[in-house]
């Protein structure tokens, strides 16, 4: 092992350059704020002045290495000195994050996480391409020492499954922002119809919106990749940034097949998840996606490879929402239905976009029933499984009160029993 | 039948609140009806002569009234709504007058028991107990309990979460 990261040191020296750069929109939003003056040469000359002195000297003072007691110490601050210890035998994950100015500079951050709640993180910024790589292999090594067990701390994939980038597209293109596109559109033409030029703007705000929305989506989900090690469930994804998470099953607290209408001449369907301990301040900490498309063909191996426990063949019986739902939910009372099966509650629901959920008896949290004023005069409720925060939630609706009832008290009972015969999950 | 008697598989013996929470929401709800009522009124006093903010005043100063009187009729309803009931593995918690729910949270679920009094309630000597598990939508609050009744509750529930085995 080079003791190449033992000695205090900075990050790279463009390092306050790149930040300048990053900042660089501001500069920006004033331009078209001002207009180009002498004002805004001013603002800007103020700007980079400022600016690049304050990322240089925080830079100045910015230090880390890798310390005597086996931790990852960073120190930081201007003004008021900040130090902090990242105990490595605690290691989460090392991620290569590629912002895309950085990129095309061959510069990276490095983000190391921790185990522990609140502030255990620290992103390097920037570091070379070879020297982030070099960082994370040593911390990995590191971690690989430290703990006893086997396991390596970079495992080879068993399994991986690749999305096509072009299928990616198609299938985003598809979704809702695009009824918006086609709402959008229809608008516009009937008011250009009605009082001729009015539609470009509304015509212009719906393309803009959705095209934005769109792009954000595919640049996030590009070349997504799920995979299996030792580990557990390796997820990466991303154009610009890349993410990876890796995700031990037990984990995976809910899931949801999701078909939006348009994808179902194609056969595509999308699968959410909900993940334990997934940070909920920020929506991006977490995966929220196990796979974002995939034909019907392929999900029995995808089932079979990453949810092995999941079984979401129903032989069960359906317990129905009652034929005066449909005045509560118009669309969808024909579709809403629950199922208790041996292992997971499951809900059926959706007209347009259809959905499956189900989570484990042994991971839902509590049990509500819900009852507004309409639902009591249809006779009526709403059956609740509470999940951790995610994409997923579980909500039996248009059930008749008195099956919601006996539901809950036969999913209660089983939310006993599960726990004690369940052993922790094994691959 | 109640959807919470049914859901307590028939029994009707819940546990109920103390009824000083009817004057403690009163209290809450004449503390901020007032001071809202009170910029209403300078609002209309510096007004003169403009018409449409006079307008918004007295509008504003209804729409409140119409409000704080629709709550402080409720309040009775509501407090006697709530419910709750220890069982052996799991605890329930029943409110709402118009949107009515019950939540169960077995006690294996639990992460946290927070016992809580604001000043305002510690001047009505209440305090509330409210339970988190891993789930953000799970909301069992129990308010409106005598403070002892509220350390009572976060023994029992604590001693069953350790014999649960999280």
């Amino acid at each position: 092992m080079s003791d190449n990261f033992s000695r205090p040191q900075h990050t790279a020296p463009l390092t306050p350059i790149l930040q300048l750069v990053n900042s660089a929109p501001i500069v920006l939003v004033a331009f078209f704020a001002i207009g180009l003056s002498w004002w805004f040469l001013l603002i800007g000359v103020i700007f980079l002045v400022v600016g690049g002195f304050g990322y240089w000297a925080s830079w100045q003072r910015r230090f880390f290495w890798l310390n005597e007691e086996g931790e990852l110490e960073a120190r930081s601050g201007i003004l008021f000195r900040r130090s902090r210890q990242l105990r490595i035998s605690r290691l989460q994950s090392v991620d290569i994050l590629r912002p895309p100015v950085a990129r095309l500079l061959g510069y990276s951050s490095l983000k190391i996480e921790v185990a522990g709640s609140g502030d255990s993180r620290v992103i390097l910024s920037y570091l070379s391409v070879g020297k982030a790589q070099e960082l994370r292999s040593e911390i990995l090594a590191l971690a690989k020492d430290e703990r006893t067990s086997t396991q390596s701390a970079e495992p080879a994939d068993h399994w991986k499954w690749q999305v096509p980038n072009g299928r990616l597209v198609a299938s985003l293109v598809l979704t809702t922002s695009t009824y918006f596109l086609i709402i959008g559109a229809v608008a516009s033409v009937a008011f250009a119809l009605v009082e001729p030029g009015s539609g470009l703007v509304t015509l212009a705000l719906a393309v803009g919106g959705s095209t934005i929305s769109l792009i954000a989506g595919i640049t996030s989900l590009f070349n997504f990749s799920v995979g299996r090690n030792d580990r557990g469930i390796a997820i990466s994804h991303g154009l610009f940034t890349t993410a990876h998470y890796t995700v031990s099953p037990i984990r995976i607290q809910a899931i949801c097949v999701v078909q939006p209408i348009a994808w179902r001449p194609f056969g595509w369907y999308q699968v959410a998840i909900n993940v334990a301990g997934a940070d909920q301040s920020s929506k991006k900490s977490g995966p929220r996606v196990l796979i974002p498309v995939v034909h019907e063909d392929a999900l029995p191996e995808l089932f079979h490879e990453l949810l092995p426990s999941w079984n979401l063949e129903i032989e069960d019986e359906w317990l129905a929402s009652t034929t005066t739902s449909r005045w509560r939910f118009p669309w969808q009372a024909a579709r809403l239905a629950v199922s208790l099966t041996s292992d997971l509650f499951v809900v059926r629901s959706g007209a347009l976009t259809r959905r499956l959920s189900a989570a484990p008896h042994e991971r839902i949290q509590s049990i509500r029933i819900t009852q507004g004023p309409w639902e009591r005069k249809l006779g009526i409720s709403s059956l609740h499984a509470d999940s951790v925060p995610g994409p997923v939630r579980l909500r039996g609706r248009g059930l008749a009160s008195s099956v919601a009832v006996h539901t809950a008290l036969a999913e209660l009972d089983r939310m006993f029993t599960a726990r004690k015969s369940r052993k922790s999950e094994q691959w | 039948m109640t959807i919470a008697e049914l859901f307590s598989a028939g029994s009707t013996d819940w546990l109920r609140v103390n009824p000083k929470l009817r004057t403690y929401w009163h209290t809450l709800i004449a503390l901020t009806t007032v001071p809202l009522l009170i910029v209403a009124a300078i609002v209309i006093a510096i007004s003169e002569g403009v018409p449409v903010v006079r307008f918004i005043g007295i509008a504003s100063i209804i729409a409140i009234m119409i409000f704080a009187i629709w709550a402080w009729v409720l309040v009775t309803r509501r407090v006697r709504s709530i419910g709750y009931r220890l069982e052996s593995r799991e605890l329930k918690v029943s409110s709402g007058i118009m949107f009515r729910r019950v939540v169960s949270v077995p006690f294996a679920r639990m992460q946290l028991v927070e016992v809580s009094a604001g000043p305002l309630e510690r001047a009505f000597s209440l305090a509330s107990v409210q339970l988190h598990t891993a789930s953000a939508s799970t909301d069992a609050t129990i308010p409106g309990l005598d403070p002892e009744r509220a350390a009572e509750i976060r023994d029992a529930l604590a001693s069953h979460s350790a014999t649960a085995g999280l």
